[in-house]
């Protein structure tokens, strides 16, 4: 009986000690800005390092920061109108994981699509990581675009379209997606198309315009 | 659709679906008539609604960069399950692009041929070579 006692006294004192040590501070939740991932981006948001899964290392990275604020600066009027296309973009809504701008010409259909990864900052990890457990069996490691590493999940689309993946950083992939013309489906690589474009955004940013 | 018949529509032959004069008959010739404005219109439609499930195919394939939350049965059942789900999303994504996408295609086809005899009634030239690949995108 005297054990019982001693038990719930202690067990009441460790209540008070645990409750004394606990602060109630108010304030609300606000979501990370991509602007704060890219200070913090030295790992990947689990603690992995990067990159992983045998993604190739960023020796130069570069800071897309003010374009992931403003995807539609990624390409300028000009660089657009070499393309086909209108010389600005839309900011794209609803985009997994990103954020993008889209240049469309609805008259030739043609359309180029620059979206920035910043919902998962692990670079091309795991675009690899994916590789290897067969997700995309038609993944292909294309030449590097401007020094930087470039896949494509799954080649061409059989409707002239293609997405080419760029690690810009080892913690920061960005896409070019294409969609050919009418006229130059079958005529023209959609991948290749992609992969210039994705060099135009490059030296665009490289540039800082 | 108050113009000339003969010069402002097109005509979409379906076989033994309508009559000419709009009745239905399974038996006897027919047609649809579009305007070169409806036709644009169609075709406009079909490469929006093509888009969209391009736009929502990149986005599932990007998804799959995320991975389960640890490898315990429960997570790896889950994604498995999700995974499984998200292959049949994926499939239908495609399959409706495509539909739409040549649907577009058709029109599109349909629209060129006859604006091309159109062009050639009236000019007796050639147009800009059709098969050689356009500058840009």
């Amino acid at each position: 009986m005297v054990f019982r006692r001693s038990f719930l006294a202690a067990s009441i004192i460790g209540l008070v000690f645990v409750s004394a040590c606990t602060t109630i501070s108010p304030g609300e939740s606000q979501p990370v800005t991509s602007t704060a991932t890219n200070s913090s981006r030295s790992s990947g948001g689990n603690g992995e390092e990067l990159p992983f899964a045998g993604a190739p290392k960023v020796d130069d990275p570069l800071d897309t920061s003010r374009y992931e604020q403003d995807p539609c600066r990624a390409l300028t009027a000009d660089q657009t109108e070499s393309l086909n296309l209108p010389r600005t973009g839309k900011t794209m809504e609803n985009v997994a994981l990103g954020v993008g701008c889209s240049w469309r010409n609805s008259d030739t259909w043609g359309e180029a699509e620059i979206v920035f990864i910043v919902g998962d900052p692990r670079g091309l990890s795991p675009e690899y990581e994916s590789k290897t457990q067969g997700e995309f069996p038609d993944f292909e490691e294309l030449p590097k675009i401007e020094e930087y590493p470039a896949i494509t999940r799954k080649g061409p689309g059989e409707n002239g379209d293609c997405t080419v993946v760029v690690g810009v950083a080892d913690d920061m992939a960005f896409e070019s997606n294409i969609q050919l013309s009418r006229d130059n489906i079958g005529k023209k690589e959609p991948c290749q198309v992609a992969s210039q474009v994705a060099g135009l955004a490059i030296q665009t940013m490289k540039r800082g315009a | 659709m108050g113009e000339p018949t003969h010069r402002d529509n097109i005509n979409a032959e379906l076989s033994g679906f309508f009559t000419s004069n709009g009745s239905r008959s399974p038996v006897a010739g027919g047609s649809f008539a579009f305007t070169e404005a409806d036709m644009r219109a169609i075709i406009k439609n079909w490469a929006d609604l093509a888009h969209s499930y391009q736009d929502s195919l990149r986005n599932a394939d990007r998804m799959a960069r995320i991975k389960p939350p640890a490898e315990d049965f429960a997570s790896r059942w889950h994604a498995g399950a999700a995974n499984r789900s998200g292959e049949s999303y994926k499939g239908y994504l495609e399959n409706n692009q495509n539909y739409c996408f040549k649907q577009a295609q058709l029109f599109q086809k349909a629209l060129d041929e006859y604006l091309d005899i159109e062009h050639a009634n009236v000019t007796g030239m050639n147009t800009t070579a059709p098969h050689s690949p356009q500058p840009g995108i």
